[in-house]
């Protein structure tokens, strides 16, 4: 964002007919001890697209080159000014203040020497304000970090674009506690004499607080307006540098006190309640956050300087905290640190469960609760009228819900440490779920990718509610090295659970801060176990070379991926050509979005096995739907050599068919969407797509490899709720998982494949009720599997509408895209094979329709048959179809 | 106030030409000092006005020469001589009308000066082309970046300009009076070109001609689909008429009772707006956010999906059914673009300018 400027510059430094008592914007740029990063902030004000504005630079009594480099600057503009303060004063209150009674614009604005305005911040900000007779205006920060340079608009959801008569009509702004972005008239601020308290660290946080409590009309804009430069986002901090938390914390519990005190003398009692919920919900978790990573004092403290606080507020707004968090001020209240942290680890940890669920049911056995299980639970004490039950009560987390393959065990590692004759990892595990006495067997294994690379067998005892666990390597073969690891692999650590012969696998966590490198050697290789930040405290290791001959292999590595591309593309395309000259082989080739039979359709499967039946001579290869990039030279040569080629997919661009290749196209094939080839004013297809139309689009029966049961049992999904497959075209998620699981995720549960195969990522709070399966034969099973489709365009509504199971069009830019985008084959809404819905509120009302009607397809659909291509649609068997590819039909 | 209008060319028949040189004659009339300058001149140029109260220059006297060189020997003169032309006064503003023009003006030394860029097409033609990148490189830091309506406005916006506003074509002319709405007659105006739809009309029609024997279509224009067209007119003996492109747009217009726009790809048509102005109830096809921006269906006039020759009839059908629903949406589109009036844009404009030199 702020790298690639455009070469333009305009300045306009004639200042000379500049009317001092008619300046529009005094810019106040505080500074102390910056000389090095003064000029970056300095030249975005000189450079502003506003030029009838003036800049302070208030100097907190630097020491450093401040007052040169200041001097320099007021060389080539006139328009800036420098006032230095006698001493320093440590915060950013006192020189900003000093800036405001320095002032003589029409308006106030703020920077700060370590970031920079962005272009047309002040003018943006200023022709909006100044049409509305507003008292202040804000835009958006966007945070950079300041080592790679990225950036990320923050909070950007407040920024919508409005005139407010006052915070009443937005109340939730008040969460933009900066003061750099926005305008302030500086009459006003004089009048109602608002200005940065001085002593206090959060300054901001009170000033903008009475700002917005005090305007008369506020301005909101969605344009960038300052680019806030973070040494380092994220929490990568050492132990030491935590400490100052604790000091942190108690700077913020006091603005808070003083942002109470002051709202409650003023008499604003609904956006006393607003920032309180604010608090509980949002300032909270960031405290709380940081009590995985410290030290026990260190939490004590942290935990001291909030409870007091916390138990002034109404905790009736506690209702607004989402379950976990709630659960987490409890144990804070109460003071009990543990429970404090095993709350936390769930929100921290990507939802993983460190107590054990307590799960109450009613008369009929039907579940009513589900609660937190801790020691306080039955006997804990009330707070502000509010029982245990109540704080402890988790039931819309649906971690009843889960099933036996997708409950989230919380594997924590207790310690790594050298042991007599190899390594020896402690940990613990808490039976959140109940049956963990029951498992059959428990390991620790290597996970890369989807593929477990080395498992040891776990060492359990079971003191309490929970197990502790003990994993030793020998020294001859740590980790495992030489059972597949290869150097240069990374992975992470997880345990593998066998509980009533269902696996379960969960990665293996630690506090970021507790788990400095161990490199565990053994006599090829190494392999190292760490944590990084961001990543939910999983243990990742790594593999790294030890001897001169991996490093010479890894070296002949690099140099083959740097030479590889252009050897491979002209050695496929030999392959192409020499495999094309030569007579064709009697052998077929499926195309499809897999490498392996099993994750075709189950047409696609038929068919092989009706031909294998047929013509045992015939070579069958199966080719995954590459881009060219991904084609190997084996591939090519498979394609030039094939006779037949049976497309699963639309036929990827990429791919050229020979002319002696006879195409066919398995029902799954034939596109819904539009792609072109027959419209002659958009010329956008390829040959090949063109060629792949003309291949016979062929209706026949929907059959699948597996059974709706076997499949079921092979994915895990849950017996006692409708199963939903959501399949669209494309690779973006559209339906709104929480919304969909709050209303719905009682009675069903939602599988998504999407359209390019690239697995889509589920909150870990979800996934009790929502699965991906993108990916492998994942797909094909929860095809099977399924009761309902929920698609956009995917051609397997097709399959689902032959079997009369039930399918939802949603697509939430259906319109548009009939009638702009592209366009459909099917006119989908005469002729679809269900209803199409375009809002969320929409699909839940067509699912709760077919839930309450038993999954019933309505009788319009199930008379409706799918017009594809040309004529009425042909019903075959695989063995029809076989005959037709073989030209003996 | 120098006023500094730049265009790719300013002497083409052409859309962006005439909004150039209207904008230059609003500006000039209102006492600013105003010149137009093109960067390439047109081998058959166009007399716009006949008595500007602007000045006129092209920077080059022949078109780019095709060798790289050659080219590159001459940016740098083209260059210097922008440079004269804003150095010969003191600074004030630059609009470019068009990309390229901005792309010649990166190049000068503007101390001093105030810029606004224009773009003329949607932001999904941008998007679809390189224009949007072409843009990000020149537009971004200038004072102004001025769009057709507000949707490309936002999407602008969207990708990270935060110079943008909304700056409509303005109306060459606006007639006294509205047309009556009586004539049983629909017109297209415009080129006979695949991207302007012209055969999803003549199909429309196709579907209307036998239920409809009073009406006539009249096709005003040229290009290089009007031998098909004819042709496919002639087979099946349909009530149409073809006319040669017409100097005077708004008198056709005012003998018309409806408009339709049956294109494909559109930017912010002038043809539309000027019907609207003569209170003619139009049926446009709904291909951009220019269309969009004008015609609130139901309202300000009807739309039509893209492409989409049955629909297109359906709307027509309810258009000549009733007199009394053209007379309305006929009112509804005069009102809607009374904004569009050439002394409310050139206020629009010197709002702008002011603004830029803050």
């Amino acid at each position: 964002m702020t790298g690639d400027r455009a070469a333009i510059v305009v300045s306009a430094i004639d200042v000379s007919a500049i009317d001092v008592s008619a300046i529009d914007v005094s810019i106040v740029l505080i500074t102390f001890n910056d000389a090095r990063r003064l000029p970056r902030a300095l030249s975005s004000l000189t450079r502003q697209t506003l030029r009838n504005l003036e800049i302070i630079v208030v100097d907190d009594a630097s020491t450093d080159d401040t007052a040169d480099v200041v001097a320099q600057a007021m060389e080539t503009d006139s328009r800036i000014r420098y006032v230095r303060l006698d001493t320093n004063s440590g915060g950013c209150s006192a020189p900003r203040n000093r800036g405001i009674r320095e002032a003589r614009g029409t308006w106030v604005m703020f920077c700060d020497s370590d970031d920079e305005f962005e272009r047309h911040a002040a003018k943006n900000l200023l022709l909006v304000t100044e049409r509305a007779d507003a008292d202040l205006g804000c835009g958006v920060v966007e945070r950079v970090d300041a080592n790679s340079g990225k950036s990320k608009r923050w909070r950007a959801d407040l920024h919508e674009p409005a005139v407010l008569a006052s915070i009443d009509d937005r109340p939730d702004l008040i969460a933009d506690t900066v003061s750099v972005n926005k305008i302030y008239r500086r009459s006003w601020l004089v009048e109602r004499g608002i200005d940065f308290p001085e002593g206090i660290l959060y300054e901001d946080q009170l000033f903008t607080l009475k700002a917005f409590a005090e305007a008369r009309r506020i301005c909101v804009i969605t344009e960038t307006v300052y680019f806030w430069y973070v040494e380092r986002i994220g929490s990568d901090l050492s132990i030491t540098q935590r400490r100052h938390e604790v000091r942190n914390v108690r700077s913020r519990v006091e603005v808070n006190r003083q942002i109470d005190d002051y709202l409650g003398a003023r008499g604003l009692h609904d956006l006393a309640r607003t920032k309180t919920r604010k608090f509980l919900s949002h300032d909270l978790y960031l405290y709380l956050s940081t009590l995985l990573e410290l030290d026990d004092a260190g939490a004590h403290a942290v935990a001291a300087e909030l409870a007091p606080y916390v138990a002034t507020l109404d905790l009736a707004e506690a209702s607004c905290q989402r379950p976990a968090l709630r659960v987490a001020t409890y144990h804070l209240l109460i003071g009990d640190l543990d429970g404090l942290r095993r709350a936390m680890r769930f929100i921290r940890w990507s939802a993983v469960v460190d107590a054990p669920i307590v799960i109450r049911s009613d008369a009929e056995g039907g579940s009513v609760s589900v609660s937190w299980g801790c020691e306080h639970l039955d006997s804990g004490p009330e707070f502000q009228g509010l029982g245990p039950q109540g704080w402890l009560d988790v039931t819309a987390l649906g971690l009843d819900r889960a099933t036996a393959s997708q409950r989230r065990w919380c594997h924590r590692l207790t310690s790594l440490e050298a042991g007599p004759g190899g390594w020896v990892a402690t940990g613990c595990t808490v039976d959140a779920f109940g049956g963990l006495g029951r498992a059959t067997s428990a390991e620790l294994v290597l996970v890369l990718g989807a593929q477990v690379l080395a498992s040891i067998l776990l060492e359990v005892s079971r003191p309490g509610f929970g197990a502790e666990w003990q994993w030793r390597t020998t020294g001859s073969h740590p980790v495992g090295v030489g059972t597949g690891i290869r150097s240069g692999d990374r992975g992470f650590l997880a345990v593998r659970l066998t509980i009533d012969g269902v696996v379960n696998v969960m990665p293996v966590r630690v506090p970021e801060s507790a788990a400095p490198l161990r490199i565990l050697r053994g006599p090829k290789a190494f392999v190292g176990v760490r944590t990084y930040p961001g990543e939910h405290g999983v243990v990742r290791w790594h593999a790294g070379r030890s001897s001169t001959t991996e490093r010479f292999v890894g070296r002949l590595r690099q140099w083959w991926s740097a030479l590889g591309v252009p050897v491979m593309r002209m050695l496929r395309a030999g392959a192409r050509r020499l495999g094309e000259r030569l007579p064709p082989s009697p052998s077929a080739v499926f195309i499809g979005t897999g490498d392996v039979p099993g994750s075709f359709s189950g047409q696609a499967q038929a068919i092989s096995v009706a031909l294998r039946e047929r013509r045992p001579d015939i070579e069958q290869a199966w080719l995954g739907a590459t881009s060219s990039g991904a084609l190997t030279v084996r591939r090519a040569w498979r394609l030039a050599r094939a006779r037949w080629w049976v497309l699963d997919v639309p036929l990827p661009a990429a791919i050229r068919p020979p002319a002696h290749v006879r195409m066919l196209a398995t029902q799954v094939a034939v596109p819904i969407v539009r792609t072109g080839v027959d419209d002659p004013d958009w010329d956008i297809a390829s040959a090949a797509q063109r060629k792949a139309a003309s291949a016979l689009p062929r209706r026949w029966d929907a059959r699948h490899a597996a059974g709706a049961d076997t499949a079921r049992a092979h994915l895990d999904l849950p017996a006692d709720r409708v199963n939903v497959v959501y399949a669209p075209l494309g690779d973006a998620c559209l339906i709104g998982l929480e919304q969909f699981v709050a209303e719905l995720g009682d009675r069903v549960h939602l599988a998504i494949a999407s359209g390019s195969g690239r697995a889509v990522d589920i909150p870990s709070v979800l996934r009790h009720s929502v699965r991906d399966v993108s990916a492998g034969n994942a797909r094909e099973f929860a095809y099977a599997a399924s009761d309902v489709l929920i698609t956009d365009f995917s051609p397997v509504m097709v399959d689902f509408a032959l079997a009369e199971r039930p399918v939802v069009i949603f697509a939430p830019h259906f319109d548009t895209f009939v009638a702009r985008t592209k366009g459909t084959y099917v006119d989908l809404e005469e002729a679809g094979p269900g209803p199409i819905t375009r809002t969320m509120s929409e699909l839940i009302a067509a699912m709760t329709d077919l839930l309450d009607h038993e999954l019933r397809v309505a009788e319009p659909y199930r008379e409706r048959s799918m017009r594809l291509g040309d004529g009425p649609p042909t019903v075959m068997s695989p063995h029809e179809f076989v005959a037709e590819m073989l030209g003996e039909a | 106030m120098r006023i500094v209008i730049m265009a790719n060319n300013i002497e083409e028949l052409g859309g962006a030409q005439r909004v150039v040189h209207l904008l230059a004659q609003g500006l000039g009339s209102r006492g600013h000092q105003v010149v137009v300058v093109g960067v390439v001149p047109h081998a058959t140029p166009h007399e716009y006005g006949s008595s500007p109260v602007y000045a006129r220059t092209n920077l080059l006297d022949r078109p780019y020469p095709k060798d790289a060189a050659a080219r590159a020997a001459l940016e740098a003169s083209v260059t210097l001589e922008m440079q004269r032309i804003l150095d010969s006064g003191p600074p004030g503003i630059v609009i470019t009308a068009q990309l390229w023009a901005m792309e010649h003006l990166a190049r000068c030394r503007l101390d001093g000066w105030s810029i606004i860029g224009q773009y003329h097409s949607s932001f999904e033609a941008a998007a679809a082309g390189r224009d949007l990148a072409r843009a990000k490189a020149v537009y971004r830091e200038i004072d102004s970046f001025a769009l057709l309506c507000d949707e490309d406005a936002a999407s602008f916006r969207g990708e990270g300009f935060n110079n943008v506003v909304t700056m409509p074509n303005p109306l060459a002319d606006w007639p006294a009076e509205a047309s009556d709405t009586t004539d049983q007659l629909v017109t297209y105006l415009g080129r006979f070109s695949a991207e302007k739809g012209p055969r999803f009309l003549i199909e429309a029609w196709r579907l209307l001609a036998a239920e409809y024997p009073r009406w006539r279509l009249q096709m005003v224009g040229s290009g290089p689909l009007e031998q098909q067209l004819r042709d496919s007119v002639a087979e099946e003996e349909l009530s149409v008429v073809f006319l040669p492109p017409t100097p005077d747009p708004m008198g056709v217009l005012m003998g018309t009772s409806i408009l339709a726009l049956p294109s494909l790809t559109e930017g912010f048509p002038l043809v539309l707006a000027e019907a609207m102005a003569c209170g003619v109830a139009c049926v446009a096809s709904d291909c951009s956010s220019g269309v969009r921006a004008l015609v609130d269906d139901g309202r300000t006039g009807l739309i039509a999906r893209r492409g989409d020759a049955p629909h297109l009839a359906q709307q027509l059908a309810r258009l000549m059914d009733s007199r009394d629903l053209r007379r309305d949406l006929g009112a509804g589109a005069r009102e809607a673009v009374e904004d569009l009036q050439l002394r409310a844009v050139i206020d629009r404009w010197e709002r702008l300018i002011a603004n830029a030199r803050r």
